[in-house]
């Protein structure tokens, strides 16, 4: 053997060696990291109940990571990939731009495919603070399905309501620090994320009337004013929560962006032209929401009370004196809410949201006093495999809403099979009334693995 | 009649020499060396619910739960975690001591992404298509003395080992109903204080179920459960629990037991 060749040789070896070790390095790595990696895949077919049209085919592969880092700290990972053959709910190119941050946007591969971040975040402890940061949701307050305090992620209305809340909610780039103070526990957040309700086109199904005086065409609508500086345009709060003599108590401040802009008009002025038209722009106020949660439970009865005060709120205005089209008044928000699990298997829960305008003025498109009532009826059956719910939304001004009917059976430990029936009624100047002619029945299989 | 045999059946039962009063004295006796088993301050562990329907259709379903005392205080949480579909959802109960005092008990569902306070459930409700009751998984093979009056009804083997078989009969109808009850009969180890099987009658006297106690072994020196198989002859419904990873030594944090911790997820 000679010198050269007992110097590659020894470099091969050497190579080799260095290649087990950074094999084995990354092995321990790997195993270190205790990845868990998980998700289900979701098929579902709506039928529209009007025009007999098949409505939505969606094929959806929602997958979950999760990594554990060192100090103690983990990574979860979330992400769907959907393809929805149909294209009705968001006809064409999705309108992500109008609504959503840079950051907060899906990936579109087609008009029908896409690809969404759903949750990317690394949370653990700092001492006795729990740190969570990343793109999150964060649910506040004790009523279910309402918006009293769960206003810090917003919504899109794709589905309009009929898709749970949870589903609806669109996860924000946030830090969440929760720390205890004796008996209670003080959680601070900061959103650096201006991403806001997002509404579906105007040819989508479940398009939003426009206000009564935006129907005219003859409107020029102007670029949103939407706020898009993550320093300047965060919005943060805090929430305490405790424990005190059986009640559940928490009490919540945020300051926000209301995710719903007013469409404000600017007339096109005296000076003008004769034929220039009027002027509409999306523009984003921000308010001040203040409020508590109380729950409690009394035998077979739970009790649940939401609060929230917000500083300033828009609503439409069809006084000619009032130009912009759109009035400002401060908004009490309520939930009161009880569930009854007296009957083997079966939940009763009634809730009764009222809105309340202390400024109330002259030519407001609502009531000063608005209320709303849900129903709810769901039995877990057949030793739990099969779930049973009946849901209504009823507005007692407008006497519209929302009737529902839900199915769910879990034919293997991995396979659920449901069933949906979506019934909105009422008047067509009404929340719900508008989609009156949007009934619907759902098919959907889902596999877990 | 009837009742003559059956007051002759059980008196045959009772070892010659002992008084029905000496009797219960001696099944309280049991009863109460089962509840003072050591069980340790903390538990964690692993849970595999095999869940076997009458057609013999298996669901499998797996959590991870910790247990701690706080004085007589003790808090219970379970969070699933498959199938994926649910995964996440979690119960946390605090159980107080005072028997009139209702426990407290929250639910997060992720779906939800909020925690719900939800009634204590009733004591003889079935936990989540298992055939264990509420009371039966809260109480982890010990038994509520005052529930039942106790009598002594005979020796047998399970499993190969000799055991004593203890009827328990409730107090009340009141409390027969809440528990979905009229008679128990368990089957105790003696030397390790604790039910190897126990067989079960409705409240119309039907022969409900039989909970079978097996992987029994001393983990951390504490005697311990790691299976269970439930029969409902009634459904012929079958539940078979499986435990892993107990561990009695490792420190659980109290804040474990808090309603931010369902949301974190066990963070």
């Amino acid at each position: 053997m000679n010198l050269k060749s007992l110097a590659l040789t020894v470099g091969l070896v050497v190579t080799a060696s260095a290649d087990t070790k950074a094999a084995e390095s990354w092995g321990d790595v790997l195993s270190q990291l205790e990845p868990a990696w998980r998700g289900q895949y979701y098929v579902r077919m709506t039928q529209g109940l009007e025009e007999g049209e098949l409505r939505l085919l969606e094929h959806s592969l929602e997958s979950e990571l999760d990594l554990s880092l060192p100090k103690g700290l983990r990574l979860h990972a979330e992400g769907r990939l959907r393809y929805e053959d149909r294209d009705q709910l968001e006809p064409g190119p999705n309108n992500d731009s109008r609504y959503r941050s840079d950051w907060n946007r899906r990936v579109a591969f087609s008009d029908r495919a896409e690809a969404e971040l759903l949750a990317l975040y690394v949370d653990g402890y700092v001492g006795d603070t729990y740190v969570k940061v990343g793109k999150q949701q964060i649910a506040w307050g004790a009523a279910i399905g309402l918006e009293v305090l769960d206003v810090v992620n917003p919504v899109t209305m794709r589905e309009f309501v009929l898709p749970d809340r949870d589903e609806r909610r669109l996860s924000l780039w946030a830090v969440n620090l929760q720390q205890p103070l004796g008996d209670w526990m003080a959680s601070l957040i900061w959103l650096p994320d201006t991403t806001y309700e997002q509404l579906p086109a105007q040819d989508g199904t479940f398009a939003f009337q426009p206000p009564a005086f935006l129907r005219q065409p003859d409107h020029l609508w102007l670029p949103a004013d939407k706020p898009d500086d993550a320093i300047s345009d965060a919005d943060y709060g805090g929430q305490l929560t405790t424990f005190l003599s059986g009640w559940d108590v928490s009490v919540n401040y945020l300051y926000h962006y209301h995710d719903r802009p007013i469409l404000e008009v600017k007339p096109a002025g005296l000076q003008a032209p004769e034929g220039s038209q009027e002027k509409v722009q999306p523009v984003y106020y921000r308010t001040h929401t203040i409020g508590g949660s109380l729950s409690n439970a009394f035998g077979d009865f739970t009790l649940r009370a939401e609060a929230g005060y917000d500083t300033q709120q828009f609503f439409q205005n069809s006084h000619p004196a009032v130009v912009s089209g759109w009035s400002r008044s401060p908004e009490i928000s309520t939930v009161i809410g009880v569930d009854y699990s007296g009957v083997r298997d079966w939940l009763i829960s009634s809730q009764l949201f009222t809105s309340y305008l202390p400024d109330y003025e002259e030519g407001i498109l609502r009531q000063r006093r608005q209320d709303r009532a849900t129903f709810l009826l769901r039995g877990d059956l057949l030793g739990h495999t099969l779930t049973a719910q009946m849901l209504v939304i009823h507005s007692l001004d407008d006497h519209d809403g929302i009737f529902q009917l839900n199915w769910e059976y879990r034919l293997r430990s991995h396979i659920t099979l449901s069933a949906t029936l979506d019934l909105p009624y009422g008047v067509r100047t009404g929340d719900f009334g508008q989609f009156r002619k949007n009934d619907q029945f759902s098919l959907g299989i889902e596999v877990s693995y | 009649m009837k009742r003559s045999v059956m007051i002759l059946s059980l008196l045959a039962f009772i070892p010659v020499g002992v008084t029905a009063n000496e009797s219960e004295s001696v099944a309280r006796d049991i009863i109460e060396a089962v509840n003072a088993r050591e069980d340790g301050d903390s538990v964690s562990r692993d849970a595999t619910f095999e869940l076997t329907d009458r057609r013999g259709i298996t669901r499998v379903e797996k959590t991870t739960g910790y247990r701690k005392y706080f004085g007589d205080e003790k808090r219970t949480v379970i969070f699933y975690t498959e199938p994926s579909n649910v995964r996440g959802t979690g119960f946390l109960t605090w159980d107080y001591p005072e028997a009139e005092a209702e426990d407290d008990q929250w639910l997060y569902l992720p779906a939800l992404g909020k925690v719900r306070r939800i009634s204590a459930s009733d004591r003889g409700d079935y936990f989540l298509g298992t055939d264990l009751t509420y009371e039966e998984i809260k109480k982890e093979n010990k038994i509520e003395i005052d529930d039942y009056h106790f009598q002594v009804v005979g020796e047998g083997t399970v499993d190969g080992v000799a055991v004593t078989e203890v009827e328990a009969v409730p107090v009340n109808e009141a409390v027969a109903r809440e528990l979905g009850y009229s008679r128990i009969v368990l089957s105790v180890d003696r030397d390790i204080s604790m039910s190897r099987q126990s067989e079960y009658w409705d409240v119309n006297g039907n022969h409900l179920k039989t909970i079978h106690n097996a992987g029994i072994q001393q983990i951390d020196g504490i005697w311990t459960v790691t299976e269970v198989t439930v029969v409902n002859h009634k459904t012929d419904h079958k539940t078979r629990l499986v435990f892993d990873n107990i561990d009695y030594q490792s420190e659980v944090p109290d804040r474990t037991f808090n309603r931010q911790m369902l949301e974190r997820g066990l963070r």
